[in-house]
């Protein structure tokens, strides 16, 4: 499907959510669907799908258990982008969705798990409004304005910022009594049918009447959902051990886990959901090291010291601490922020705000640190053995998985010997240096990262991925790739979305992986964070300048210092032989 | 005749502001090949192009790049400007402001390049111009005086019909060619200028065979 209504788009996502055979294209849609359509006509197109499925009468079994997966896809959708809730028109839309969930008995402890999120969303901020699809009419479902009364105009409540609760949810009486209702064995279409083993139990979730006042006032735990409430909603027993049955039987999402949204914490803890836009693991602030003063000036001496002091630590625990220094960056990112840093969102290139550009800005850091480490020695011979040094360093990178690492670390020693030709011949004499190509191999740019692609997606464990390719990538599939077909733009391009989607989730994979793999729980080496993160480096023109190599080869095994300033000598004599030649 | 062999493979750098149409030239070159497949992960390799100059005898293979995006990573995106032969710094005529800041990144190259680079000024989506030319920001005189002063090539052109997208490589091209005869840029020594080897040499003799078949793709 490369071009798509919206229409179109969302009967594949309310289908695929009931049978869940295709996990992947809901989590490409939450994830970049605000690029082509607005909260509230989702919202509003689930609303009419799901009376749809109301007037369904000879498979009314079925349709039940479609409404209760959708309503498991709302409350997926709500844990983890929230603050599209708050967009224009959706807390109208979602309002008016809950009470149409509220008035189907099998839904109601969805619906009462979800009403007090309501509550929040005056405190929420879209933070995503300056760069989504705003509502022009362009791209609108028929759902949502085909005049079968289900505009939520008619039927929502808008909300504004300072609305209370009270004025949020003004007509949500709901006199429910405790029912139960049995369900027969039925056959479903797809991997969903499991779910439905036997006979299961609904009970409905609420005893007594739900006002705003009650609501106002709930209990919220953590019950597989932020919004749960207990207490006025007591027989809501589908947690209880005794019932579980009936958990699994109608409330199969209950257990949908996408590896997106439920995680497992960093500590290693339990699995629990998570609000991927609001948590971002906190991170140490260094005065020095990548968030030294853009005017700070390298110590040379300090340099020097720090490089000695190196010397003699294991490459694998300077790896590791590198990499556990880069696992804080990368953690940060949320899949929506590749889009928020696309082309055209300047809005987002404060690089405070976009950990993207932190991510690069502590790349950058590891880069001109390993360079002026090498240069800060003034010998050849002990810049060899330096570069020797990172080289190891490199390669228990490649150990760990961390390509983000290895790539900076190569980075910086290419950078330290910018005149490539002159330690080639030194170079290639040591045996360390051979190893070292094979990553320059594997990170070769040719046939688009190619042989990178190919050992990410055979890294099974925790991996840090090289984010510059990544990046890359998201900008060339967003390069003349308009979001719309050109000839018809009422078709969106959803091939180039399912392609962001895609990217996005390969670093997201990573990031899962990296959160729950004990093999990335490295011992805190504070000697060597202190060498990486605790000095300022070299700047470009610097490192530039010393890397300037010394006016005769032959010094490549002196102890004699470089002469900066000095050119390439290679070069000049072949020009001045060129020219005799003549 | 054009060969699946080369001569010559030269590097290209892409650069300019956002939105003055760099993606468009890269697709405008390599014939669509973007477009039809706008997923950068399957490992084709994007903006390379053989370019036949007849005069010469002489096959060159470009390979460009866009460095859009990877702003960030300043350190890597620095090789790729070390690595590169040529830069195509583009501009914008209906954007004064791109034009402007075309004078910052020529800098930025010229700071991080090699310094024999051979630099084309290109102002893109002149086809804009010719339907209105009220929408004309940066007069061909003005852009051709400031490319004379700084060195460049020069050229207007337009990815999205095409004009002069391919010149601007045929005569950076030229120009790099004259370099490395005069000895300027050194072939296997210099960055972004790498010679044809003897193996590839004679893998063109089994490859002119399949010429016809492979040219759609490549050519």
């Amino acid at each position: 499907m490369r071009y798509a209504t919206l229409e179109e788009i969302l009967n594949k996502l309310f289908f695929l959510a009931v049978t869940d055979e295709d996990p992947q294209f809901i989590e490409y849609f939450l994830l970049d669907y605000r690029r082509f359509a607005t909260p509230r006509s989702v919202l509003l197109g689930m609303q009419k799908f799901m009376i749809s499925l109301s007037k369904e009468g000879a498979y009314r079994h079925m349709a039940m258990y479609a409404q209760l997966r959708l309503s498991a896809f709302l409350e997926r959708w709500i844990e983890t982008y929230p603050h599209d809730f708050a967009s224009p028109g959706a807390p109208g839309a979602l309002s008016a969705l809950l009470r149409q969930m509220l008035g189907n008995t099998h839904l109601v402890h969805y619906a009462t798990d979800l009403l007090p999120f309501l509550d929040t969303l005056p405190d929420l901020v879209d933070h995503d409004e300056w760069w989504a699809k705003k509502d022009d009419g362009r791209v609108r479902s028929s759902w949502s304005d085909d005049g079968t009364g289900l505009d939520s105009e008619d039927m929502a409540v808008e909300i504004h910022p300072r609305m209370t609760e009270a004025d949020v949810i003004p007509s949500v009486h709901v006199a429910v009594t405790t029912t139960t209702t049995t369900v027969e064995r039925t056959d479903v279409v797809g991997s969903g049918a499991g779910a439905l083993a036997g006979k299961g139990v609904i009970s409905t979730v609420v005893t007594g009447n739900i006002s705003p006042s009650t609501l106002s006032m709930p209990t919220l735990t953590t019950r597989g959902s932020r919004y749960s409430i207990v207490g006025h909603t007591h027989g809501h027993s589908l947690g209880d051990a005794g019932s579980a049955g009936a958990s699994h039987a109608l409330s199969p999402s209950r257990n949908l886990s996408s590896p997106a949204v439920h995680t497992v914490d960093a500590s290693g803890g339990s699995p629990r959901l998570r609000d991927r836009e609001e948590e971002r693991p906190p991170r140490q602030r260094v005065l020095t090291g990548p968030d030294a003063h853009p005017d700070a000036k390298a110590n040379i001496k300090e340099l020097l010291r720090v490089s000695q002091a190196l010397m003699k630590k294991e490459p694998m625990h300077i790896a590791e601490e590198i990499t556990r220094v880069e696992l804080t960056y990368l953690l940060a990112i949320q899949p929506r922020d590749w889009l928020r840093h696309i082309p055209g969102k300047k809005a987002f290139r404060d690089e405070k705000d976009d950990p993207i550009s932190e991510i690069g800005k502590i790349f950058n850091y590891i880069a001109n640190w390993t360079a002026s480490l090498i240069l800060a020695n003034e010998s050849a011979s002990k810049r060899l053995k330096m570069m020797e040094k990172f080289c190891l360093v490199a390669r228990s990178l490649r150990v760990l998985n961390n390509y983000s690492g290895m790539r900076a670390v190569v980075t910086g020693v290419n950078m330290s010997r910018l005149d490539g030709d002159y330690f080639s011949q030194a170079l290639a004499k040591k045996p360390f240096w051979k190893s070292f190509q094979s990553l320059e191999i594997l990170l070769s740019s040719m046939r688009m990262y190619n042989a990178y692609r190919i050992a990410l997606r055979n890294t099974a464990g925790p991996a840090i991925p090289d984010l510059e390719v990544h990046t890359s990538d998201i900008y060339r599939s967003e390069d003349s790739n308009p979001d719309f077909k050109p000839s018809e733009p009422h078709l969106i391009h959803w091939g180039k979305f399912m392609i962001m989607g895609r990217i996005i989730c390969t670093v997201t994979a990573c990031q899962t992986r990296c959160r729950n793999s004990p093999a990335y729980k490295f011992e805190e080496r504070r000697d060597i964070y202190d060498l990486l993160m605790g000095v300022v480096v070299m700047d470009y023109d610097t490192i530039r300048e010393r890397s300037t190599p010394p006016s005769s080869s032959r010094d490549i095994h002196s102890t004699y210092p470089f002469i900066p300033g000095e050119t390439p000598s290679t070069l000049r004599i072949r020009k001045i032989l060129s020219g005799l030649s003549r | 005749m054009a060969s699946l062999s080369w001569d010559y493979v030269l590097k290209f750098v892409i650069i300019g502001d956002a939105s003055t149409g760099k993606s468009s030239i890269l697709v405008r070159l390599t014939d669509q090949r973007f477009l039809q497949n706008p997923d950068p992960t399957v490992g084709v390799e994007f903006g390379s192009k053989l370019i036949h100059i007849p005069d010469q005898n002489k096959t060159i293979k470009v390979q460009c790049w866009d460095t859009a995006g990877t702003e960030a990573f300043r350190s890597i995106t620095r090789s790729y400007y070390r690595g590169a032969a040529g830069a195509l710094l583009v501009f914008d005529v209906t954007s004064r402001p791109s034009f402007t800041n075309a004078r910052s990144w020529l800098a930025d190259v010229r700071e991080h390049a090699d310094p024999n680079l051979t630099c084309v000024l290109l102002a893109n989506k002149i086809d804009l111009c010719e339907k209105d030319e009220s929408r004309r920001q940066v007069t061909r005189e003005e852009a051709e005086l400031w490319a004379k002063e700084a060195g460049l090539l020069f050229l207007e052109a337009s990815a999205k019909t095409g004009k002069n997208v391919e010149e601007a490589f045929d005569q950076a091209a030229r120009d790099i060619l004259q370099k490395i005869q005069q000895g300027i840029f050194d072939d296997n020594r210099s960055h972004g200028v790498k010679s044809s080897n003897r193996t590839n040499q004679q893998n063109s003799m089994q490859l002119e065979g399949a010429e016809a078949k492979s040219r759609g793709c490549c050519t």
